[in-house]
């Protein structure tokens, strides 16, 4: 009678079991939302740095030397730039804790108006791409895996070996040549999308700048599909299956695929990372009217406010791909 | 020589980019450079072609513009808007004389302190309003004032905003501080052109013959036919005028037949556009200089006898031939383009002399770095041809390659290095004679020149001021402090649909629109 008291006081107290995931479940993640928060700043702070680091000043840039050094002086002084640099920072800061990006220097214009349509067309790339990149991976990694040192395993390896050794501007430099200026003359060199255009209304336009981007993603991940899918192939309960007679087909997908996908997905999460990043490369090549091209102006402009954002924005979607694969990897783990 | 890196442009300037060489994509195939001679125009006013229809020109133009007409911001795509949406008060003729435009006729009193401006009667803006006086007079001002730090001020800074009047709705009177001769050439600046007084800028209200559409940064501007213009009203019904980050990108694009005219390509892309149906190829007057400049002051170079040696060094022909794909034609190291030309033998490679001017200043094994931006097509080539050359004599030239921003960031403090003219002789002299480093950034300073420079300013003569020039370049040539080597034009490629384009003066762009037809 004692102890059963005992044991309903202890249960009264002690919190109801869902609360208590809850708090154990929210502590990490609140841990990492914090981790993001100060990764974020850090990168503010060395992109700051490295701006100013950066030889040469705004206003000589956006002057030329035709300008006097009177001009050059008005020029910096009407941009701001005469301020400490602290000062400069700490304005930029108040205004992202504000939910303002700020305005670029150089046009003067808000930072959110001259990206807002840019990063739709650069999400709108990056998704399309992981669409046909995941499912294609997975198809290709495992018919190299199943066909394991065989001639078509042996081409796929020194096709991708090639292809992931090639820089994206040279593979990407060969697609236009070959479609779309040289040779067959069949697809639009350049990704033009009419401004307030979404960039599916113009399919013919994406075709070559996802055809790279899918190609060198489907290279790299393909592989670690393949050699997932060749470690699967190779335990005990997959040879058991086998001795069993279970069919092949049975085998591979119902067996093979659930454990071979494991440590994959977290290897796509970091794909779809890369992808946003070399994004900048296959933007500036087909002229794409993304936040890559517009980095790269913003970089030899010295447009501060412009490049923050932009690089916040990447390392944002860089930091929450690799938190979702943290997270993947984490319950792959547990199952 | 006046170097410039913002690209200028608009009727009466150069625009050429800096095309970074790294990104070749349409031209794996296309790396010999063979330009053949016999470059096309199909100059016939709208030949067989209706009215309306659109034109699309691409440009290579920055992300980031905006659409004022007075921006900093300037690239490819803020001249060749600008030149459809606005107009000057005159354009200037190969012949030296002037196309009247916003304005009717310019008089001065004996001693050339007072000018007096007549502007062209029932004159429209966009929206229908009259142009008058009063927007002369604000545009002016705006450019007058140093606040707003505009280059445009550099050409007409011999005026005094106070000495600016209305006479009459229709009349301008400048009275100038000092005596100023070449005033009409001045005002005709094709960059000072005229909007409407208190009109926002995104309303782009101006009188030009076309008027704005859309626009949007870094990617589009289109505009459509004004038909309340008061001059040869256009046939097109619009034009779009596309940006694209690099010449590549826009060669790319009128190769695969995206765009229909373009200034921006890629000159190695020639071979490739000649062979392609349907691409037709236009070369302009020269208008290009790509200089090396020898700081005058500063040692080794305060020494006229090693600046000589370094013009003599140089293998001029086969620096137009390899760095220059053979566009242009051999420059004599005097600045300005074909009028009022020196009488001075064309100027050519001796070692030997050169090997002897050096020996002569004590300098026979000099060791000196050569620093460029690299930001024209050929000025990388000109440089390295110059150092291999160099080498024959026993003279060590280190061509140090710089990232743009950095370039720029000691100009006017550099000893020896790269950059390019594009200006007429009369705009670019202020600049030679300037005490600001910046400007005269060779440092170079001569009596004689300076002396003729004052007289040129004082006169409005044309003849008197074509043979003031002629003097002070022949000082160019003997002891200046820049080496030009070669003169180049501005290609521009179009399609065969199109008809009536012609290279505009002296930029050779293609910047007018309003004789230009498409066939539907």
């Amino acid at each position: 009678m004692a102890t059963e008291t005992m044991t309903e006081k202890a249960l009264e107290a002690a919190p109801p079991p869902s609360r208590s995931r809850r708090a154990a479940l929210a502590w990490p993640i609140a841990r990492r939302a914090l981790t993001g928060v100060v990764t974020l700043w850090c990168i503010s702070v060395i992109v700051f740095v490295a701006t100013q680091a950066m030889p040469g000043d705004v206003a000589h840039i956006i002057l030329g030397p035709g300008a006097s050094s009177e001009q050059v002086a008005q020029l910096n002084q009407n941009l701001g730039l005469d301020q400490p640099l602290l000062s400069q920072y700490l304005d930029w800061l108040g205004n992202v804790l504000t939910g303002n990006m700020g305005d670029s220097i150089v046009s003067g214009q808000p930072v959110s108006e001259l990206l807002s349509e840019r990063i739709f067309n650069s999400a709108t790339l990056t998704v399309i791409a992981m669409v046909f990149i995941i499912p294609l991976s997975l198809v290709i990694g495992l018919l190299a895996a199943v066909f394991r040192d065989k001639l078509l395993d042996r081409a796929y390896l020194g096709t991708s070996l090639i292809v992931t050794a090639t820089p994206d501007f040279v593979i990407g430099s060969l697609v236009i040549a070959l479609f779309g200026t040289v040779v067959f003359k069949v697809l639009p060199p350049v990704s033009l999308i009419p401004p307030g255009d979404a960039p599916w209304e113009h399919p013919r336009q994406l075709v070559m700048p996802l055809a790279v981007m899918v190609l060198v993603g489907v290279t790299y991940l393909s592989r670690l599909v393949r050699v997932s899918f060749i470690d699967v192939l190779e335990s005990e309960y997959v040879q058991l299956a086998i001795i069993k007679g279970l069919s092949m087909r049975r085998i591979l997908f119902l067996h093979a695929l659930p454990n071979a996908l494991a440590p994959s997905i977290p290897a796509a999460s970091i794909m779809a990372a890369y992808t946003i990043a070399g994004s900048v490369v296959i933007e500036y090549l087909f002229a794409y009217p993304g936040i890559g091209s517009a980095l790269v102006d913003a970089v030899a402009g010295h447009d501060l406010p412009m490049v923050q954002a932009i690089i916040m924005l990447m390392a944002a979607a860089f930091f929450c791909f690799n938190q979702l694969a943290d997270l993947l990897g984490t319950l792959n783990k547990s199952r | 020589m006046l170097s410039r890196l913002a690209s200028k442009g608009n009727k009466g300037h150069k625009v050429h980019k800096g095309y970074p060489r790294m990104l070749v994509p349409a031209v794996v195939s296309t790396m010999v450079v063979s330009l053949a001679a016999g470059c096309s125009s199909d100059s016939a006013e709208g030949k067989g072609a209706a009215s309306g229809g659109m034109v699309r020109v691409g440009v290579v133009a920055s992300t980031i513009s905006t659409i004022d007409p007075y921006s900093n911001l300037r690239s490819q795509d803020f001249y060749v808007r600008n030149a459809s949406l606005y107009e000057p008060l005159a354009h200037r003729t190969k012949d030296g004389g002037f196309e009247w435009a916003l304005a009717t006729g310019i008089t001065h009193n004996k001693d050339n302190t007072e000018w007096t401006v007549k502007l062209r009667p029932n004159v429209k803006f966009h929206d229908g309003s009259a142009f008058g006086a009063d927007d002369v007079i604000a545009v002016f001002n705006r450019v007058l004032d140093k606040k707003n730090a505009l280059i445009e001020r550099n050409y007409i800074d011999f005026i005094d905003p106070k000495g600016i009047e209305k006479v009459d709705d229709l009349t301008v009177r400048f009275k100038l501080p000092k005596p100023y001769g070449p005033f009409e050439f001045a005002v005709s600046n094709s960059n000072i052109i005229f909007y409407k007084k208190d009109s926002k800028p995104e309303q782009a209200m101006g009188t030009g013959p076309f008027s704005l559409v859309s626009f949007t940064a870094g990617r589009e501007a289109v505009v459509k036919r004004f038909d309340g213009y008061w001059g040869t009203k256009p046939k097109l019904d619009k034009v779009k005028i596309i940006s694209f980050k690099t010449a590549e990108a826009s060669t790319n694009a009128l190769i695969g037949g995206q765009i229909d005219a373009s200034s921006n390509i890629l000159q190695t892309s020639l071979p490739t556009i000649e062979k392609t149906p349907g691409l037709k190829v236009m070369k302009s007057d020269v208008n290009l200089k790509v200089s090396i400049g020898m700081r005058a002051d500063t040692a080794p170079f305060n020494d006229v006898r090693v600046r000589q040696a370094m013009r003599l060094i140089l293998n001029r022909k086969l620096a137009l031939s390899n760095a220059f794909d053979g566009l242009g034609e051999l420059a004599n190291d005097y600045s300005g383009f074909d009028r009022c030309v020196p009488d001075v033998p064309q100027r050519d490679q001796d070692l030997d002399q050169a090997k002897k001017l050096l020996a002569d200043a004590g300098k026979s094994n000099l060791s000196i770095d050569l620093e460029t931006g690299a930001n024209k097509p050929g000025m990388l080539q000109l440089v390295q041809i110059l150092a291999e050359d160099a080498k024959k004599i026993g003279v060590n030239i280190k061509v140090q390659k710089m990232e743009l921003g950095a370039y720029l960031e000691k100009w006017g403090k550099r000893t020896f290095y790269t950059g390019y003219d594009t200006r007429p002789y009369l705009e670019g002299v202020p600049e030679m004679i300037s005490n600001d480093d910046v400007l005269n950034h060779q440092h170079w300073h001569d009596p004689e020149f300076e002396a003729l420079a004052k007289k040129l300013y004082a006169t409005s003569d044309a003849q008197e001021q074509c043979d003031l020039q002629k003097k002070m370049k022949k000082i160019e040539y003997e002891r200046g402090a820049t080496i030009l080597t070669a003169t180049n034009p501005t290609v521009s490629v179009y399609s065969s649909k199109v008809h009536g384009l012609v290279p505009q003066f002296p930029s050779g762009n293609l910047y007018d629109f309003t004789k230009v037809t498409i066939d539907h």
